[in-house]
């Protein structure tokens, strides 16, 4: 996945650099590509949606099932368990995984290979 | 090619827009009496470790080498698609495109090993028959993986050419698909599948054209530009189409547009004292294309668009490059430079003599609309309606200007019949084309686009230093139909057996009267010379035989020129493709 994210977007070279002598703009400018390419990246192999899909702030539900996928914060009964709260984080889950397969002689470890362009 | 009518009706039917720079696979079959048109998305390899189907299979050729695409022994070596566009911007002299282009172009050995026309010394390169041959074969191997049941092999196809491809490049296209498996092929000219796709789209066509009315079709696609003229006549009490002129081959277009804006940003950067090298100019070119899309899109919010080429290596903010490409300069590009407003009267500029070309002969003036005057005033035509076709025309700036130009030549409105998804419209339309050949659906009559003639050199005493003049007998007239004949029967040719006898060989999308024996003494400018005809008559060497010269123009549309002689044998003249040494 990293190495998608790298190869399209190069988000490893982005989090790999040290960007404290850049101004906002700078590192502002060169993120939006950055940003497009890594959600074009996760919405091509994985298909992410909210783990609850309600509206962040409001009285929920918990149904019977989802305890797994929730976190509860706050005050938690003793016992662990509570009929609902109030949404915090919708969640993500990832609905399929579509990865590209990878072949046994590739070295894993590779994020992104080094390039050298012969003059 | 054999005559290949098709005797079995077939359930399917498959049309193939075989593009410059993309290919598409539609295809059509009979449900509940209604033929109805589908794409069919191209598996192809986009990285080394990953296969995707996609609409279109960009037309490029990736010759790898013995390191490439190690991490997967399953990628071809010759691959073919989004990976070899991908790869072969990192290692250009290995990556074949343009390769319908170099299939048009008379100047060069079209079977020779030409391509890439700049490839790294040690590449074995591919002519652009082969490379043709490559991309047709990658589509009938995916789709016969997602059909096993009914293989391509086994369907009609239809494979779509420029209108203004002539006898010797249709020929080439044919041999391209027999040599890619495929059997039952017939070529159809790309503005008529625009044609034909706007029929199947609009069910209510019979209501927009009339008896009378005169179609223009403008094709502009990523490397060529394409100019037809229909006619809707009334026959019968029915409406009849026919396709009554072409324009001629023109090497101009989207492509042409997105380089001369990333030129126009090249420029600029450098102006700021920031260069820009091979590989950055490549981003720079895409990033052109996306900023060109996005300011003439419906729906643009924005009279800027930035353009970012990331730093090169690992390091990304720093060594970034900015700049933007703004509305007025892409509207002034397209307005001014590829869609000026001319008169009717205008010429194109044509490429000065005397230089040697050894790339394609791209289009000396850029300006379509120059182009499309001339057209219409060698087809002495007014047309009533226009319809869109390309990647180009999806801008509505852009269908606006040459709007407005036809209106201002013409002293009747001129109305653009409303086209939709430009991209694949060809593809589509073949596939339904395929019905229609079966009866299932309109056709349009066309036959040949051009008239040909046959060089005779005069019989004149011979004197140093001068050629004797040559004259052209017209052996083929514009617009003779499929499956019919015409035999010339005003001239014996006496043909030496056991040697190969060469004829010179002329086309002319102009002269459209001239009927078939005709001999026209000066050839001008409005005949153009191709590749030379060339008949082996096998026998006894020095017996001589008299013959006359019979045209066939085939069921597939083909056009055969034959040598007949009195006793009824039959020997077919082959185009010479080999490149003529002066």
């Amino acid at each position: 996945m990293l190495g998608l994210l790298q190869r399209d977007s190069r988000i490893v070279d982005f989090l790999m650099e040290d960007i404290s002598g850049y101004t906002d703009e700078q590192v502002g400018g060169a993120m939006r590509g950055v940003h497009e390419q890594c959600r074009t990246v996760l919405d091509r192999y994985l298909k992410l949606t909210p783990v609850i899909d309600g509206v962040e702030g409001t009285y929920t539900k918990l149904d019977s099932g989802v305890e797994k996928r929730t976190k509860l914060i706050g005050n938690v009964p003793a016992n662990g368990k509570a009929p609902g709260g109030l949404l915090r984080h919708k969640g993500w889950r990832a609905e399929k995984i579509d990865l590209p397969k990878t072949s046994t002689s590739e070295d894993l470890t590779i994020v992104a290979p080094a390039e050298i362009e012969i003059e | 090619m054999k005559l290949s009518s098709s005797a079995v009706a077939q359930n399917l039917s498959i049309g193939i827009d075989l593009g410059t720079t993309n290919c598409a696979l539609a295809f059509a079959k009979v449900e509940d009496d209604a033929t109805a048109v589908s794409l069919f998305p191209i598996l192809q390899w986009v990285h080394v470790n990953e296969e995707r189907a996609e609409n279109l299979l960009p037309s490029f050729l990736y010759l790898a080498s013995p390191t490439d695409f190690q991490a997967n022994p399953a990628v071809p070596k010759a691959v073919v698609g989004m990976l070899a566009q991908v790869r072969g911007a990192e290692v250009p002299g290995r990556l074949v495109s343009s390769a319908k282009s170099w299939l048009g172009h008379s100047g060069v050995d079209r079977t020779a090993p030409i391509l890439p026309a700049e490839a790294t010394e040690g590449v074995e390169r591919v002519s652009p028959v082969e490379a043709s041959a490559k991309y047709l074969e990658h589509m009938r191997l995916a789709w016969d993986k997602a059909h096993p049941k009914s293989k391509l092999a086994e369907q009609q196809v239809l494979i779509t050419v420029p209108a203004s491809f002539d006898a010797v490049a249709r020929e080439l296209t044919e041999q391209a698909a027999a040599k890619a498996g495929f059997k039952n092929v017939v070529l159809l000219e790309e503005p008529q599948a625009a044609f034909y796709a706007w029929i199947e789209r609009h069910a209510n066509w019979r209501e927009m054209v009339g008896a009378g009315d005169s179609i223009l079709v403008v094709d502009i696609g990523g490397g060529t530009t394409d100019f037809t003229l229909i006619a809707a006549k009334d026959q019968g009490g029915e409406l009849a189409l026919e396709r009554v002129a072409v324009g001629d081959h023109i090497l101009l277009g989207g492509d042409n547009i997105d380089l001369a804006l990333a030129r126009t940003l090249e420029a600029e950067l450098a102006e700021k004292k920031t260069k820009v090298d091979r590989l950055q100019f490549q981003a720079l070119w895409q990033q052109a294309r996306i900023a060109k899309e996005g300011l003439l899109a419906a729906d643009a919010k924005t009279d800027k668009w930035p353009i970012t080429i990331l730093g090169k290596g690992s390091s990304l903010i720093g060594g970034t490059i900015k700049t933007q490409l703004k509305r007025d300069q892409v509207e002034s590009l397209l307005l001014d430079g590829f869609f000026p407003e001319v008169r009717a009267d205008d010429i194109p500029q044509r490429r000065r003599a005397g230089l040697i070309e050894t790339g394609l002969p791209y289009a000396a003036d850029a300006a379509v609309t120059r182009h499309l005057a001339a057209f219409l005033k060698s087809a002495n035509a007014k047309p009533t309606h226009v319809l869109f076709n390309g990647g180009v025309l999806q801008s509505a700036l852009v269908q606006k200007r040459i709007l407005d130009v036809l209106n201002q030549w013409s002293d009747k409105p001129v109305r653009a019949l409303p086209g939709e998804d430009l991209m694949h419209a060809v593809a589509r339309g073949a596939a339904y084309y395929g019905m229609a050949r079966q009866g299932k659906g309109v056709r349009i009559r066309g036959g040949v686009p051009k008239t040909y003639y046959i060089g005779i050199e005069s019989a004149l005493p011979a004197v140093p230093g001068f050629r004797p003049p040559v004259k052209a007998l017209t052996v083929a007239p514009f617009g003779m139909e499929e499956g019919t004949s015409v035999s010339i029967q005003n001239r014996e040719f006496a043909l030496m057996v056991g040697e190969p006898a060469e004829f010179r060989f002329f086309s002319s999308a102009v002269r459209k009267k001239d009927p078939a024996g005709e001999m026209i003494d000066d050839i001008g400018r409005d005949l153009i010379e191709m590749s030379p005809i060339e008949v082996s008559l096998p026998g006894e060497v020095g017996e001589t035989v008299r013959v006359r010269l019979e045209a066939v123009v085939t069921d597939t549309g083909q056009l055969q020129i034959w040598c007949v002689a009195a006793d009824g044998r039959r020997w077919k003249l082959e185009f010479n493709v080999r490149e003529k040494v002066a």
